[in-house]
C-alpha cells in the first residue's frame, strides 16, 4: 500500500468508485510526511475532506488529484467526502 | 440528501455573504450605491464557471498543485485588496463623504473587484457540487431544494450582519468595520498558507493547539466562526503568521491611510449634506 524509495515521500493511493473510498481504511507510520494520490473513478466531482487532517480538496470526475499529510502523531484521522457524505467515509490509522 | 446540499452550500455562501454584508454597510456609510456589488457578483460567477469547468486541467497543473496554487492566489489577492480599501477609508474626519477625490469611487471598484475574487473562490465548489446531479434525475430536486435553502440561510445571516453594523452606536461602527475587515484578510492569507501547506509548498507542522473538544470547527458555530474571523481548532504556525500578517498588513494600511490624510487637510472631503 506505502510506496517509497530511499529520499522520496512514501506515496499512497486511494480510489473513489460508486461515491466510496477503497481502501476506506489506511494505516500509516506515524512523523511521516505522505503523499495522498487519490483517484475519482466516478464521473461526478467529489470533495476530499477532513477537519483532522485540516485538508480540504475538490477532485473532479475521472480525474486524480495530490494531497500531502503529515507528518503526524499517532491516532484516528476521519475523512469523508463531503458531495456524497452517507457513503464515501473513511479514515487513516496513524501509528 | 438534502441535509447535506443545505449545510454545503450554506458553509460555501456563509463567508462571501458575511464579506458582503461587511463591505454594504462600510458602502452605506460613505453612500457608495449599490452597483458594484452587482458588477462583483455577476463577474465573479462567470469567472467561477469558467473556472469550474477547467477545473480538471487547472488541478493537474504545476504537478498537481494547480488548485491550491489558484485558491492561494485569489485569497492573497483578496487579502492586498482588503488592505487597499481599508487605507481608502481609513483617516477621513467624516465617515460618510461626498466623492472625496474620487476615492468612493475607487473605494466601491475595489470592493467590485473582492466580491468578483471571493465569488470565484467559492462558486466554482457549488458549481463543481451540482453539476455532479445534472444528469441524475433522482436527486437533483433534492438537491437543488437543499441548495436554495442553504443559500437563503447564508445570505439571511449576511442581511442580518448588515442591519446589526448599521445599528450599532456611531462611534462603535467604524472601529467595528474596520475589525471585521482586518480580521477578514488574516482568515484569508491563513486559508492561502493551508492550501500551500496542502501542496507541500509550506513545510506541514505540528498544530499548535486542538481547541476542536472545546469548539469543533464542523459544530454550527464553529461554521459562523471560521466564515467570520476564520476560526481554527488546529492551526498550524504557518497558518497563525499567516493570519497575524493579514491582520498586520490592514493595520499598516490603516495608520498609513490616516497619516496621509492628515497631512493633506487640503484634500478632506466635503460633509454629505443631508
Amino acid at each position: 500500500m506505502v510506496c517509497a524509495t530511499a529520499s522520496a515521500t512514501p506515496v499512497v493511493e486511494i480510489t473513489i468508485k460508486d461515491h466510496l473510498f477503497y481502501p476506506a481504511e489506511l494505516i500509516l507510520p506515524a512523523a511521516t510526511k505522505i503523499k495522498l494520490l487519490i483517484h475519482n473513478t466516478d464521473p461526478t466531482p467529489e470533495e476530499f475532506e477532513s477537519y483532522e487532517l485540516n485538508r480540504e480538496k475538490v477532485i473532479v470526475g475521472n480525474s486524480s488529484a495530490v494531497i500531502f499529510i503529515g507528518p503526524l502523531k499517532s491516532g484516528t484521522y476521519p475523512f469523508f467526502g463531503e458531495f456524497y457524505p452517507k457513503t464515501a467515509q473513511g479514515k487513516i490509522l496513524v501509528k | 440528501m438534502l441535509l447535506n446540499s443545505v449545510i454545503l452550500i450554506l458553509q460555501e455562501t456563509l463567508e462571501a455573504a458575511l464579506l458582503i454584508a461587511v463591505l454594504l454597510a462600510i458602502n452605506t456609510q460613505l453612500r457608495c450605491g449599490h452597483r458594484w456589488l452587482w458588477y462583483g457578483l455577476s463577474m465573479g460567477t462567470v469567472i467561477a464557471f469558467i473556472f469550474a469547468s477547467n477545473m480538471g486541467s487547472i488541478s493537474e497543473s504545476f504537478d498537481y498543485a494547480g488548485q491550491e496554487l489558484l485558491n492561494a492566489l485569489l485569497q492573497s489577492m483578496i487579502c492586498i485588496l482588503v488592505a487597499m480599501a481599508v487605507w481608502l477609508i481609513t483617516g477621513l474626519k467624516q465617515f460618510q463623504l461626498t466623492d472625496w477625490q474620487g476615492y468612493s469611487q475607487r473605494f466601491a471598484q475595489l470592493c467590485s473587484v473582492i466580491i468578483m475574487l471571493a465569488v470565484i473562490r467559492e462558486g466554482q465548489e457549488i458549481i463543481l457540487y451540482l453539476s455532479g446531479f445534472l444528469g441524475s434525475s433522482e436527486h437533483i430536486q433534492t438537491v437543488l431544494i437543499g441548495s436554495s435553502i442553504g443559500f437563503g440561510i447564508g445570505a439571511s445571516i449576511g442581511i442580518l450582519l448588515f442591519y446589526a453594523l448599521l445599528g450599532l452606536p456611531t462611534g462603535w461602527k467604524k472601529p467595528t468595520l474596520l475589525v471585521l475587515l482586518a480580521l477578514f484578510a488574516g482568515t484569508m492569507l491563513s486559508q492561502s498558507a493551508v492550501q500551500l501547506t496542502q501542496v507541500d509548498w509550506i513545510k506541514q507542522t505540528a498544530p499548535l493547539w486542538d481547541s476542536s473538544g472545546l469548539l469543533a470547527e464542523e459544530s454550527m458555530l464553529g461554521e459562523l466562526l471560521y466564515a467570520l474571523i476564520g476560526y481554527e481548532a488546529r492551526p498550524t504556525a504557518a497558518q497563525m503568521i499567516a493570519y497575524a500578517t493579514g491582520i498586520g498588513l490592514v493595520c499598516l494600511a490603516a495608520f498609513s491611510g490616516t497619516q496621509y490624510k492628515k497631512h493633506h487637510p487640503a484634500n478632506q472631503p466635503t460633509e454629505v449634506a443631508k
